[in-house]
């Protein structure tokens, strides 16, 4: 069922490229944007929701087709310094988005690792580090504020793969499902005046 | 199914209906472009086979280019506002191909050759240059770039099909709107849509000629922008009757506002020219034509033999008639024509008033490519198309016209007189064989900037006789007003196998003359520098010959209407075909603007002594009909 899926999925996007092939009169690679962002997340570890940063950058190279890489570190600073938790995830992945005037909602999917850091009960190790595969799924909206300015906001969910279910039993597995709330701003690199080569 | 399936199936059919989702399915955004129907309606039986007709012409237009490979030239101006003018080009682009139509219409470029006098130098920043290629290079690719295969592409109306015909009822919904006449054709126009609006198909109105069914002008945009990363500009493409009952694609305009420019300033315009339909495929009667070949002389009553000195310039000659055929069969120079002896007899008079003999006489060619140049190659002289339209400023007597005319012949008449010849390597028939794309490398037909400085000076002398020191003026304002656009003009001014107005520093090699003649005044309605491209030669696509164009003479109304250098756009006003044998038609009565170039009343007042080759003493006539059939005759 997976693969069939996936095997219609493939065909679709190719027919979709198939389309766009008569040469058009000015042309550019693609659509450069890279911004930092404010995050407000669900850590899926801690109580309450933590606040966070991180950059992100987008290429579209196609019509309806992107790639995307974003960094997330999300903090919670209330235990202290040494008690800090913090999840750090670095991600690469695409996106489909659809050009509505300055509006450019998109869906993405994007593969990375999650780094997660926590306080340990031994006092002589205060902090340990565990990284982890992740999967993110997000939608969200670009706004072309001004020609050489983007704002973004967005929703993403992170599954980290493998995380034990408690530091009691780490042989159980589980997972982590962080859920994000991004806002971006990002320099967007605008096409020009069409030149010569 | 655990969690990391139903992940990866949820991930897999977002994608799926993302990808199924259609571009144009905007939503309560988009707003889908469709016929009004109130303008135009279903097409009547005769109209829907006067549709099926035209699908079957375009096919054979199609075939036709495949076959023949015609080259494409386009030509770009990026347009800025400007207080006095409206808008000025900021900036140009200039391309040179031939049609490869192979799956898709492509185009293999014209490569360019090299001008610049450092190149193969280095200098003490190449090592910074090239530490910062990299990251120009990545801008550029960032930046929106002109593709000029996008341009090709407008030479036919869809290319998209398995043979490049995708043309067809099955793609394209039509529309009768009216009936409509272009020039003497009668033509019914339908407006165009596609089925199902995808990038690369043609949505706007065609206007098929009523009597064989062949479109001849066709005027919209191709469906299928990507916004931010590609786009398609609207056009205008007309066709010319270059035979029975073929229509080949001849001219196409192309332009987009400013959407951004609220006194509505174009973005950019532009042209493409097609010509050179006859060069891939040998014209049939090529055989059995006369034997008379143009500049040839009879030496079958000379001596049997020949000296060193003739044999040495025989050799000279033998080099210059192979470049200047390759030059032609490379679609670069025009066919001989009736326009060629006029200026021929311009650069002989030259000589003539200032008593120089020749031992051959001075011929001139057209350049068929837009750049500003000009070139000698032994007694030949080509000068590009584009340095005759926009120095033919229309005035009473010409004397405007003919005196740039003459200055522009007199910079190469210099060089053939101060002895800048040819490289004879090229007598060698080896050096010629190279694809025809590689001509402008191959031929560099360039002087060294030393000569041209010779030249300059020469030229100048040349034209201080008495009855060529009047025009001296004109030719002064021709250059002030492209100083002034000069730096908009970057692709224009560069040449591509020959000399340059401009020396590498941006100012003249004739500055000189300058301060010869008036400072330019763009508010003064009686003072016109320089016309715009296209102002007063076209060529016949077929033949390759150029024409010149018989135009009625429209008064300038604000220094706005001035549009020196400027493109502007196409508009043909179309005829039947006519074979070789049937007379020209007569230009109208007050028609021509400048009829003759040269000045009647300038003939040399006496015959210069010691002249093997005596100066004209008539007048140049006005081009008669050409000798094959012509595809657009001479008309108001």
């Amino acid at each position: 069922m997976k693969n069939l899926i996936l095997a219609l999925s493939f065909t679709v996007a190719c027919s979709s490229m198939a389309l766009a092939q008569s040469t058009p009169a000015a042309s550019r690679l693609g659509d450069l944007q890279v911004g930092a962002t404010f995050t407000n997340a669900d850590s899926d570890y801690v109580v309450n929701r933590i606040n966070g940063f991180g950059f992100y950058s987008d290429f579209d190279f196609r019509r309806h087709i992107g790639a995307e890489v974003d960094f997330h570190q999300l903090n919670d600073y209330q235990g202290g310094t040494n008690a800090r938790i913090y999840e750090r995830s670095y991600e690469a992945g695409g996106r489909y988005f659809w050009n509505f005037g300055r509006f450019k909602p998109y869906v993405k999917g994007l593969y990375g690792r999650g780094v997660f850091n926590f306080p340990l009960e031994d006092a002589s190790v205060p902090r340990a580090n565990l990284a982890f595969n992740t999967l993110n799924l997000g939608a969200g909206v670009d706004i072309a504020v001004l020609k050489h300015l983007n704002v973004r906001a967005e929703y993403e969910y992170q599954h980290w793969f493998g995380f034990p279910q408690s530091s009691a039993t780490p042989q159980v597995k589980s997972s982590l499902t962080p859920q994000l709330l991004t806002f971006g701003v990002a320099y967007h690199f605008p096409p020009g005046k069409p030149r010569r080569r | 199914m655990n969690l990391r399936t139903k992940l990866t199936a949820a991930v897999t059919l977002s994608l799926l209906a993302a990808s199924a989702l259609p571009a144009a399915a905007a939503g309560p955004f988009g707003k889908k472009k469709t016929t009004d129907q109130t303008v135009s309606r279903k097409p009547s039986p005769a109209q829907n086979a006067l549709i099926d007709k035209a699908i079957t012409r375009e096919a054979a237009v199609i075939k036709a280019l495949k076959e023949r490979q015609p080259l494409v030239e386009t030509y770009i101006q990026n347009m800025r506002p400007d207080p006095a003018m409206i808008q000025v080009p900021e900036a140009d682009a200039h391309y040179l191909t031939r049609i490869n139509f192979g799956k898709e219409i492509n185009q293999t470029s014209y490569a360019e050759g090299k001008h610049d006098s450092s190149d193969g130098k280095t200098g003490k920043l190449d090592g910074l240059k090239h530490a910062f290629s990299g990251l120009s290079g990545l801008t550029k690719t960032l930046h929106l770039s002109y593709d000029e295969g996008g341009f090709v592409r407008m030479v036919v109306i869809d290319s998209n099909g398995p043979n490049g015909d995708g043309f067809d009822r099955q793609h394209y919904n039509f529309y009768f709107v009216r009936n409509d006449f272009l020039g003497t054709v009668p033509t019914v126009v339908f407006d165009v849509e596609p089925v199902k609006k995808s990038a690369g198909r043609f949505f706007g109105r065609v206007w098929v000629e009523r009597n064989g069914g062949n479109i001849v002008r066709y005027n919209g945009d191709l469906a299928g922008e990507d916004k931010d990363r590609a786009e398609y500009y609207h056009f205008d493409s007309w066709r010319t009757n270059v035979g029975e009952d073929l229509w080949l694609p001849t001219a196409s305009y192309i332009e987009e506002t400013d959407p951004k420019s609220p006194a509505h300033v174009l973005k950019f315009k532009a042209v493409n020219h097609i010509w050179g339909y006859s060069l891939k495929v040998p014209n049939k009667d090529a055989d059995q034509t006369s034997l008379e070949v143009e500049g040839a002389i009879d030496t079958s009553q000379q001596a049997p033999d020949v000296s060193p000195l003739q044999a040495q310039r025989e050799w000279v000659q033998q080099a210059e008639d192979n470049v200047i055929d390759r030059l032609y069969t490379a679609g670069l120079i025009d066919a001989p024509s009736d326009f060629d002896k006029t200026l021929s007899d311009l650069a002989n008079n030259i000589l003539a008033y200032n008593q120089i003999p020749t031992s051959r006489p001075l011929k001139v060619r057209i350049l068929l490519t837009t750049p500003l140049e000009s070139l000698a190659i032994g007694n030949t002289i080509l000068i590009s198309k584009s340095l005759i339209d926009t120095t033919a400023i229309p005035s009473a007597d010409g004397a405007q016209q003919a005196g740039n005319l003459n200055a522009l012949l007199a910079f190469q008449v210099a060089h053939i007189i101060l002895g800048h010849r040819i490289d004879t390597k090229y007598a060698f028939s080896d050096r010629l064989l190279f694809p025809s794309q590689a001509a402008f490398q191959k031929l560099p037909m360039h002087h060294t900037d030393a000569d041209n400085m010779e030249a300059a000076k020469k030229a100048i002398e040349l034209l201080s006789v008495k009855d060529l020191a009047d025009g001296q003026q004109y030719f002064a304002l021709y250059l002030q007003q492209l100083q002034a656009r000069e730096r908009g003009l970057q692709q224009l001014t560069k040449p591509q196998i020959g000399d340059s107005l401009l020396k590498p520093d941006g100012s003249f090699w004739m500055q000189a003359i300058i301060s010869k003649g008036p400072k330019l005044d763009n508010n003064d309605l009686k003072q016109q520098g320089a016309t715009p491209l296209g102002q007063y030669l076209r060529y016949d696509p077929w033949t390759d010959q150029v024409i010149q164009l018989h135009t009625t003479y429209e008064p300038l109304l604000s220094s706005r209407d001035k549009i020196p250098f400027e493109i502007t756009p196409v508009y043909l006003r179309l005829a039947y075909w006519q074979p070789a044998a049937a007379p020209a038609a007569a230009p109208a009565p007050g028609a021509s603007v400048v009829p003759v170039p040269a000045d009647p009343n300038a003939a040399p007042t006496a015959a210069p002594a010691d002249t093997t080759n005596p100066p004209t003493a008539a007048p140049a006539q006005p081009a008669t009909a050409p000798t094959t059939g012509t595809a657009n005759p001479p008309q108001n």
